[in-house]
């Protein structure tokens, strides 16, 4: 009963977009395993992927934005800490970015790939204790996003 | 089980330079849960920052750009050593592919994901990839993992079962 209904809420739309996200996220492995195989610089690397995305990222962000702004949403919430909230997220990202390149550098991709995808009892711990995500099934999320 | 699986994926057969990098990614998927902290919060209307995920996703890789930036001009003098990566990936389709395509979808999927779905209900889902990534240096890398299909089961049960959102039947 627990599994089918765990099942269920795994098929819902964000659960699909995580699946998909998993897909993606391996090819992108896959590609940066490929470069780090021939470059060697873990560093170098990771800046030419990040700028390329960011690159590719800016029109379909500038139309997204664009178009959710004339509809009345707010860019940000002012007075929330976004700026350090992004900071944060900077510092622990680079970290763990180089951290992953160097191990695909130097590690088997069958290996070093599912040991990356093991962050699961830390989001865990963070999920229920640190961002108080004890309720799980909340709706107010999406109806405030749409 | 995770501890157990995250030890026997990697084989009978491994040297200290296996678990140097296995301990590397290990340590990369820590740090990354925290990050999914702070992605949470960004995009929370309600008591984070309530950017539009599209738009907080995109100014996180603007800023992973510019710190890995800053790091590499630190450590060598110069940012320009990822102006030939950047060719090679250019002129290869595959790479554009999967590096600069799959990135952004990745990013953007993942950010989506997170507006409705909780953090350990998201993740749980994203940690689907364990055996994605296993197959993955098999099929793309030639790599042996005849010795790592048990560990690698073992792994994604202990990821699905710490993980998987599970409610409670409601009571009658």
């Amino acid at each position: 009963m627990r599994l089918t209904e765990s099942f269920s809420r795994a098929v819902r739309w964000w659960g699909t977009l995580a699946l998909i996200a998993v897909v993606f996220r391996t090819m992108q492995q896959i590609g940066a395993k490929d470069l780090v195989g021939v470059h060697q610089d873990s560093l170098s690397v990771l800046l030419a992927v990040d700028a390329l995305i960011v690159v590719l990222f800016t029109p379909l962000v500038v139309v997204d934005v664009l178009r959710k702004l004339r509809a009345g949403r707010r860019l940000w919430h002012p007075g929330h800490g976004v700026g350090r909230n992004l900071l944060k997220w900077m510092a622990f990202d680079v970290l763990a970015s180089l951290m992953f390149y160097e191990a695909l550098r130097v590690g088997e991709f069958s290996v070093v790939g599912p040991l990356r995808q093991t962050g699961t009892v830390a989001a865990f711990v963070i999920s229920y204790y640190w961002a108080k995500e004890k309720k799980i099934g909340s709706k107010n999320w999406r109806v405030r996003l749409w | 089980m995770v501890v157990a699986g995250a030890l026997l994926i990697q084989g009978f057969d491994y040297t200290a330079a296996d678990l140097y990098s296995s301990l590397l990614a290990l340590g990369a998927a820590t740090v990354f849960a925290v990050v999914g902290r702070f992605e949470r919060y960004g995009i929370n209307p309600i008591n984070g920052a309530g950017m539009i995920p599209s738009a907080f996703a995109y100014a996180c890789g603007v800023l992973a750009t510019v710190g890995v930036a800053c790091i590499l001009y630190a450590k060598t003098g110069t940012i320009y050593t990822a102006v030939p990566i950047i060719e090679h990936i250019l002129t290869v389709p595959h790479l554009v592919l999967f590096v600069a395509v799959a990135g952004v979808a990745a990013n953007w999927l993942n950010m989506a994901a997170l507006v409705d779905g909780e953090i350990v209900e998201v993740s749980a889902m994203l940690r689907l990839g364990v055996l994605a990534t296993m197959f993955s240096g098999w099929w793309f890398f030639g790599e042996d993992i005849s010795d790592r299909l048990h560990g690698g089961a073992v792994l994604f049960a202990g990821v699905l079962l710490v993980t998987l959102p599970l409610r409670r039947a409601a009571k009658k």
